[in-house]
């Protein structure tokens, strides 16, 4: 279509929206509303609350089943929780909601204002991540880890006589703790002020691994992080559009920026002295700025606009550490003035012109500036030895997209929809600075009623890299690779959606996607790669007290990949298939006083990896998992205001994995390994508690 | 000057003329689907005498009530549809003075919301975003409308408690429809989604943004940084990949491998490191206990290639250019 065309078209569209437009806005006259009270409506108020007290038996449970519960061992634990909300006839309100007292998972929320003028919060939440407790180390300490005084330094692990007596476990894992208060304040309808802080501290431990050359040891470093946030700003929002202006600070602290440790090793290389002590940088404190304006305006035939821009500057000035954990070295500077400035520009559109015709599109452009000391700093091996100089690299890069699309129903049943997007990224200091990635995709959907919709998509998208600059090459690095994300990439790829909901008790949808990634032109690297889905889940509720579900998903990734030595032709290959299933299902059934709910999932994820010289691939052990779960509630309510809830949890998780089995502190001659094993429990949680509620028994 | 031919000029404006009238008599009004309502009620209802006292007349039942416990049901919340004068139901249903009076087949629907709803899912999102235009600022340009989700298909108004605003439920919400996702949560490395500590819109802005997949923050990495702030730099030492954008590597949505990786370690970092050395030798099962490389077990073994090079986010330590130190 030429543009002339496109302009008569475009004419023809906006006259014909612009008619359909007339015709629906013709609406009724609002009444008098001044005195509509609603005698009849319930409106909420008073005060009501309720607590709950009781225990949590963990049976078997350890850091893994316990990892985001902070169930994590074999222990009684305290169940408590409390609501409780209050709301009087000017519209005051205040609430609070306290849950899982007696764990480290433990919540809070205390909320008070009035509706349509102010609120204020106050929140709190803890996050256990538990990793390891089977983990173990010779090394004592916090940021200065030592060994055992009769320690004898050996050239491999298998050496190191003192290693099985000193050794002492490790509990791996951290706990982020979130302070919250916020507040909102409504000067007028449609207009909002808005002012809230945030502090998170994590702490605990994290395994970091440390190397002398060729000699290695995992570590647990401590782990003492604060980030503390504050962020400011203005909305409004009107018939007309929206408008938004924040500013925000966050500030990023870490007291301890180096862990120095005692080297357990002697030097491997003959005439080479290995050093005493070892270090490992810790992250670095930083703080970030932003200022966020957002809006969006109102046009004629049913379309908005919609903006964004942002403007971040992240600086980082601590103190640079000593080259050498020598006890004469010295920083080479106090710090590098890490200075890098993000800009965020967008623009949106969303139009219906007409009610057949539904348009979208965006256009993004991201600038990441990276205006920190280029410095050129001597390496130093094994924190012993001079080596070369290198200049620490800044990466900047500008990163534009585009996407659109357009969907059509071209009848009562069937809709079509086109669209693309493209994105394009331009960098510097990297071996490929730019890369284009354009991606066209067309879809189908056919909803012929009854409930029925079936949409199919499908399209292809290509990557292309150019301005290969091999000045940034890094030094030894075969030229005939391509980096996965700076290669150029062939896409296909397909989507199916099926909904099929009869009537308003039952609801059955499947879900399939794949991908199938060629990267034609490298010769090492990341050369294929697939990936199939599915899914689906069928949910029935064939009445007000009974729904029952089941759903699942299978996964299937292929990946193959080459490498070699030399620069000449790809020497070897590794071909990886991970597999994925899960299936689950489970009901409600609520009778007078009784409710019971039951929930069991299932879950294997199987992983085969071979490699080898090419046409010699050897097979791994597969890598295996296998996750079970049942989970029985049975709620009872005494009375109008006692309520008892009995819960039982079982877990079942094991799992094989070459990497980690059969890997302790001395198998790996170079490697001082922290001994810990892949995943395994077999846990169950009981709980019984009550529950007594307060004040007005809520009504509806 | 025209170039045009007086022919193709005729076939031209014929092809505008014909796409005109085909739109004007071939559409129904904006926002609404074939068979389904228009945004407004039908065109010549007037509202109720009495408001709310109407409806509950005979919509009394506890699902309708519950939204009395809902800010949308406070008489004082002056901005809210039940604050001094405002139209009650009819804020959000629309005219309803045909419907209350109306009897049998002659009754008209108002405007309707859910799944199952005979109003279209744009113009009942349209009735949404007339008050909280704000808050869904991008909502036009974005996957949600595109995809003929409505605002009703997610947040359930006349419940006391709206599922999809519960950290701790929000998550069943969005993987009844994004049902992959809900695996990806069940994989051995997942953020603690099902666990009920963290929700979708941890992340994502559902209403829409304008940066990649409808992220809250403008990037990927200001995304990750906001929880994850030991990984924002800049650092001494940079990773080129790691500075733009954290899923080169990560799976956030959950992955079968350590830390959600994409694949695993070594074969991972040898998909773009194939230098002279360690890092360009095939690794395999000759590693593993047992194997007769052993030599080679600390490059695959445990932390693989994080045994030594553990700063891959970044170094701030002058003899980092490694990410050793």
């Amino acid at each position: 279509m030429s543009p002339r065309h496109m302009i008569k078209f475009s004419i023809a569209t906006i006259l014909a929206a612009a008619a359909s437009q007339a015709v629906a806005t013709e609406a009724a006259a609002p009444p008098d509303t001044s005195e509509w009270a609603c005698s009849a409506c319930p409106f909420d108020k008073g005060a009501q609350a309720d607590v709950t007290a009781g225990a949590i038996y963990g049976d078997g449970a350890n850091a893994a089943s316990g990892r985001f519960t902070g169930i994590d061992r074999q222990s009684t634990f305290i169940d408590a929780a409390s609501h409780a909300s209050y709301v009087n006839e000017k519209g005051q309100f205040a609430t609070y909601s306290l849950d899982d007292l007696g764990l480290d998972s433990r919540s809070g929320t205390v909320k008070f204002g009035r509706y349509g003028h102010y609120d204020v919060a106050l929140k709190y939440d803890g996050q256990p991540f538990r990793r390891y407790d089977t983990a173990v180390t010779p090394l004592s300490g916090g940021m200065s880890q030592t060994l055992p005084s009769e320690w004898t330094a050996a050239g491999s692990t298998l050496g190191m006589t003192e290693l099985d007596a000193a050794l002492h476990d490790v509990k791996i894992g951290t706990l982020r703790k979130t302070y919250g208060v916020s507040g909102r304040w409504f000067p007028h309808s449609g207009m909002q002020l808005f002012a809230s802080f945030e502090r998170q501290d994590k702490s605990g431990t994290q395994i970091v691994g440390a190397g002398f050359l060729t000699q290695a040891l995992q570590l647990a470093a401590p782990v003492n992080f604060q980030t503390d946030t504050f962020e400011v700003g203005a909305a409004w929002s009107g018939k007309g559009g929206s408008l938004r202006i924040s500013a925000a600070d966050s500030k990023f602290r870490n007291d301890d920026p180096l862990l120095t440790f005692q080297n357990p090793y002697l030097s491997l290389v003959e005439n080479l002295d290995s050093v005493p002590n070892g270090a490992v940088s810790r992250p670095p404190e930083n703080e970030a700025r932003s200022v966020n304006i957002t809006g969006s305006i109102t046009l004629p035939l049913n379309s908005s606009v919609s903006f964004a821009t942002g403007f971040t500057t992240i600086k980082q000035s601590a103190a640079l550490v000593p080259v050498t954990s020598q006890p004469d070295a010295l920083p080479p500077a106090e710090g590098f003035d890490g200075d890098v400035r993000l800009q965020h520009y967008a623009l949106t559109l969303g139009s219906r012109p007409w009610s057949r015709l539904h348009l979208h599109g965006r256009i993004a452009y991201d600038e990441r500036g990276d205006y920190g000391n280029a410095m050129a700093l001597t390496q130093y091996l094994t924190d012993l030895v001079a080596g070369p100089t290198v200049t620490t690299p800044r990466f900047d890069f500008v990163r534009v997209r585009v996407d659109g699309g357009a969907d059509v129903r071209l009848s009562k049943y069937t809709s079509i929809g086109v669209g693309g997007d493209r994105v394009e990224i331009n960098r510097t200091q990297q071996l490929v600075r730019h890369t284009e990635d354009g991606r066209t995709y067309g879809k189908v959907k056919w909803a012929p009623g009854a409930g029925f919709a079936l949409t199919l998509k499908g399209g292809a998208a290509h990557r292309d890299a150019r301005g290969i600059d091999l000045t940034y090459l890094p030094v030894g690095q075969n030229p005939l690779v391509s980096m996965f994300n700076l290669s150029n990439r062939d896409r296909e790829f397909g989507d199916l959606d099926m909904v099929w909901s009869p009537n308003e008790k039952l609801s059955i949808t499947l879900q399939g996607s794949l991908n199938n990634d060629k990267y034609g032109r490298s010769v090492m690297g990341l050369l294929e790669g697939r990936e199939q889905r599915g899914a689906g889940n069928i949910t029935w509720s064939p009445n007000e007290k009974l729904s029952l579900y089941i759903d699942g998903g299978y996964q299937s990734r292929e990946t193959l990949q080459a490498g070699a030595f030399s620069t000449a032709s790809a020497s070897w290959e590794a071909k990886i298939n991970d597999k994925f299933r899960n299936i689950g299902g489970g009901l409600k059934y609520t009778a007078e006083r009784w409710e019971y709910a039951i929930d069991v999932a299932h879950a294997t994820s199987v992983g085969q990896t071979s490699s080898g010289l090419v046409g010699g691939l050897a097979p791994f052990p597969e890598l295996n998992a296998r996750y079970d779960n049942a989970r029985v509630t049975v709620g009872y309510t005494a009375t109008e205001r006692l309520g008892v809830r009995l819960r039982y949890v079982y877990q079942k998780y094991s799992s094989l994995d070459w990497a980690l089995d059969g890997v302790g502190p001395a198998t790996v001659p170079n490697l001082l390994a922290m001994g810990y094993g892949p995943d395994h429990y077999n846990a169950s949680v009981l709980g019984l508690s009550f529950t007594y509620k307060y004040g007005t028994v809520a009504s509806p | 000057m025209c170039d045009h031919q007086p022919t193709a000029r005729l076939r031209d404006w014929a092809l505008a003329a014909c796409l005109t009238a085909f739109s004007l008599f071939g559409s129904t009004p904006a926002g609404a689907a074939e068979g389904a309502v228009p945004p407004a009620a039908p065109a010549k209802s007037a509202y109720s005498k009495t408001g709310a006292d109407t409806c509950l007349d005979c919509h009394d039942e506890a699902a309708v009530a519950g939204i009395f416990k809902t800010a949308h049901g406070r008489p004082t919340n002056d901005a809210g549809p039940f604050g001094h004068g405002q139209l009650q139901c009819e804020s959000c249903h629309g005219p309803g003075d045909l419907h209350a009076n109306g009897k049998g087949k002659t009754r008209p629907h108002l405007i309707q919301f859910g799944k199952n709803a005979l109003t279209s899912k744009a113009a009942q999102s349209e009735q949404c975003l007339s008050c909280h235009r704000g808050t869904a600022a991008h909502w036009g340009g974005n996957a949600h409308a595109a995809n003929d989700v409505s605002c009703a298909d997610c947040h359930k108004l006349h419940q006391a408690k709206d599922a999809v605003r519960d950290v701790a439920t929000q998550t069943d919400v969005c993987t009844s429809c994004h049902q992959a996702r809900k695996s990806d949560a069940m994989k051995s490395s997942h953020h603690p989604l099902r666990e009920g500590k963290m929700a979708c819109s941890s992340c994502h802005a559902p209403h829409g943004s304008t940066a990649p997949a409808q992220l809250k923050k403008d990037s990927v990495n200001e995304t990750c940084t906001t929880c994850h702030a030991e990984y924002r730099g800049p650092f001494l030492w940079e990773h080129g990949p790691v500075a733009e954008d954290c899923a080169n590597c990560h799976q956030p949505h959950g992955s079968s491998q350590p830390a959600m990786l994409k694949t695993r370690a070594p074969f991972l970092c040898q998909q773009c490191h194939e230098v002279q050395g360690h890092p360009a030798v095939s690794y395999t099962p000759d590693g593993l206990p047992g194997g007769s490389g052993t030599q080679r077990g600390a490059f695959l073994l445990a932390g693989s290639c994080l045994n030594c090079h553990s700063k891959v986010h970044g170094s701030n330590h002058p003899s980092g250019s490694k990410l050793m130190r």
